[in-house]
């Protein structure tokens, strides 16, 4: 008779049916297992899709320096700032200056956030109309401002028109596209730009700020892009160790770097990769305990059919292919089961309480993957004690 | 018509023993043509069983040499050794060994798991072998809820239908009636007539006549017997 996966899963079958309640409760503790390991899956693969989001909201390669809150008074300006770019010179830089205007006709503020012509592309921002204002509105002081496209359409803003601020008309030169500007994440503190802001030139005077005791070319805050990734934590250094040259402390400064913005969800995937991954490990370990006491019985309850199957011609491999396939079958399925519970619950996570998981495929081949062996491993020793059984003694039984 | 026979299984100074102070077989040597219907009498526990299988290969003997078709056997490796049992050696066991939850035609059917004839030759062999054995009616019952007669044939049928070159068959009617003993060993006498050779083992003397050379078991050696056997 020539080999058939018919005939596999008849051998298989009849394995099963001499104890089919343990190899249930077996399959019952395989499927937790590969519940708990594709959860775990599931959710760091969900955390490195966040963190990875995170980055990219700051920009790629980019990161950024403000005042610290505890600082009493600006230490960044418009000269350190210059004095940087000399430095060095291979970054691209932004210095940013914020400002808040209480608007007493609509009641919601009005956010102001006066920076150079770089921001733009350091942010990567696309243009829907018009243009970002250039070097040559920064040297004129040229009253001009971008808005997003959300606040343009609000208030009914087109290119060309004017805006007013305490009185002063701004013309509205471009508009950025807001899918650029939302949905920034709170980490990015205020570089998380409000719906209700307004860009303009840095070389404008804040004319509208009645506290004149506020220095006029201070800088709160300081984007920087390098070429690579591994250069920017290079010159995130090299610009910490430039600005603390000067008259600086660190702690007056606040870092905003991929490190600093991912240093919650990095924690968080530590906690949750340490319990649930020990967590999975264990269930892993007591699943293949299981699952290799199951399959010794198995070859002890089978003594009488090794014994025929060698007489009718099997080999050593034959008998322990026997229960290497067994136990494949079992743990596979296991693991299947506990996968399929796994998108189940992921997808209930993420629909209903908007937890963030991912569901890729990922989830569905590591636990396979670690199940697979995990079988091949229970079955080592199983198999080796049937294939190493000698048929005369066998057919004793 | 005196071709010499040629030898199916030749047994050299062959000794076996479970453990150092239970030896089974003493320095048995025998010579088995493939014209050979042998019969192997002895009280229970002599070493019978033990006898057939070192011959059918489930067993290394532990001092001397069995020889399966002029082949040594302890130099075959576990694959020769794995095909020369799927295709050339039939056993029917005193315990019948058979699948219970399987039906009489897939018990018969199952002496084909590990040889290489096609599906369709198996099949139709396994129905040529339950009609030798006289079990065709019950081919689709259960093995598990079968007498144990009827086991003793399935068993039979199972060890034939591959067509065997040595058969080896350990009290094949231990539970048989005597009509059906005698039904049986006629198609034993039929199967040897077509050029099977038997190797029986059986404490029933009355069945010695089937053979053509009978020997004894009797402390832990190998004695012919001078009872009358039927010549070939
Ligand atoms: N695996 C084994 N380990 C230890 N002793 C064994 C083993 N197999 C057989 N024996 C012993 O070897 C002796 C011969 O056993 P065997 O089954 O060959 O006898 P037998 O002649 O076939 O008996 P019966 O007529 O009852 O079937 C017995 O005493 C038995 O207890
Ligand atoms: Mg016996």
């Amino acid at each position: 008779m020539v080999f058939s996966i018919a005939q596999l899963w008849r051998d298989f079958r009849l394995g099963l049916r001499n104890q089919w309640f343990m190899s249930a409760m077996v399959l019952v503790s395989i499927a937790t297992g590969a519940t708990c390991c594709a959860s775990l899956v599931s959710i760091l693969r969900g955390l490195q899709v966040q963190e990875e989001a995170i980055i990219n909201s700051l920009g790629a390669n980019v990161f950024a320096v403000s005042n610290a809150a505890v600082a009493k008074q600006s230490l960044l300006d418009t000269a350190t700032v210059s004095a940087l770019r000399t430095h060095l010179p291979e970054l691209e830089t932004s210095a940013l200056r914020f400002d808040v205007i209480d608007a007493n006709s609509t009641g919601e503020p009005l956010h102001i956030v006066q920076t150079d012509s770089g921001l733009a592309s350091i942010q990567g921002w696309r243009m829907q109309r018009g243009r970002f204002f250039d070097p040559h509105d920064l040297t004129f002081s040229t009253r001009v401002v971008v808005v997003g496209s959300a606040f343009a359409e609000m208030s009914g803003w087109h290119p060309g028109d004017y805006l007013y601020i305490s009185d002063l008309a701004y013309r509205i030169v471009g508009v950025i596209d807001s899918r650029d500007l939302q949905d920034q994440p709170s980490e990015l503190g205020n570089l998380a730009f409000k719906p209700r802001t307004v860009f303009m030139p840095l070389s404008l005077d804040n004319h509208w700020s009645a506290d004149i005791t506020r220095n006029p070319d201070r800088v709160d805050t300081l984007i920087v892009r390098s070429k690579s990734t591994r250069a920017s934590s290079l010159m995130a250094a090299r610009v910490q160790r430039f600005l603390l040259g000067g008259k600086m402390l660190n702690e007056q400064l606040h870092w905003v770097t991929p490190t600093t913005l991912t240093k919650g969800i990095k924690k968080l995937r530590r906690v949750i990769g340490i319990t649930l991954g020990s967590l999975a490990t264990m269930l892993l370990a007591l699943a293949a305990t299981t699952l290799t006491a199951s399959l010794t019985s198995s070859v002890r309850a089978r003594f009488s059919e090794i014994g025929l199957r060698r007489s009718l011609g099997a080999t050593r491999h034959a008998i322990a292919a026997l229960f290497v396939m067994e136990s494949l079958l079992i743990s596979i399925s296991g693991a299947a089961l506990g996968i399929t519970m796994t998108l189940l619950i992921g997808k209930f996570m993420t629909s209903q309480l908007g937890f963030l998981v991912e569901v890729d495929r990922h989830v569905v081949f590591i636990p396979l993957l670690i199940y697979f062996s995990m079988g091949v491993l229970a079955s080592y020793w199983p198999a080796k004690f049937a294939a190493n059984l000698s048929p005369a003694l066998c057919l004793r039984q | 018509m005196t071709a010499a026979p040629t030898p199916a299984l030749t047994f050299d100074r062959v000794s076996h023993r479970y453990s150092t102070d239970t030896t089974v077989l003493s320095n048995v040597s025998m010579q088995i043509n493939s014209t050979d219907f042998i019969m192997v009498t002895g009280p229970s526990g002599s070493g019978k069983s033990t006898f057939l299988q070192l011959g059918a290969l489930l067993e290394q003997p532990s001092e001397g040499e069995v020889y399966f078709q002029q082949k040594a056997v302890s130099s075959l490796d576990d694959k020769t050794l794995s095909q020369l049992r799927a295709s050339r050696v039939g056993i029917i066991f005193q315990a019948y060994h058979l699948l219970p939850r399987y039906s009489v035609f897939e018990n018969v059917l199952f002496g084909f798991r590990y040889s290489k004839t096609p599906m369709d030759e198996a099949r139709q062999l396994s129905q040529e072998a339950m009609q030798l054995a006289t079990i065709d009616h019950l081919q689709n019952k259960s093995a598990g809820l079968l007498s144990g007669g009827e086991m003793q044939r399935v068993a039979i049928a199972r060890a034939i239908a591959s067509r065997p070159d040595v058969l080896f068959a350990d009290e094949p009617t231990g539970n048989l009636d005597r009509r059906t003993t005698d039904m049986i060993m006629a198609t034993l006498a039929t199967l040897h007539a077509a050029g099977l050779t038997i190797v029986m083992a059986t404490h029933d003397d009355s069945l010695v006549p089937f053979a053509n050379r009978h020997y004894q078991l009797t402390g832990h050696s190998l004695h012919r017997s001078d009872r009358a056997c039927h010549g070939v």
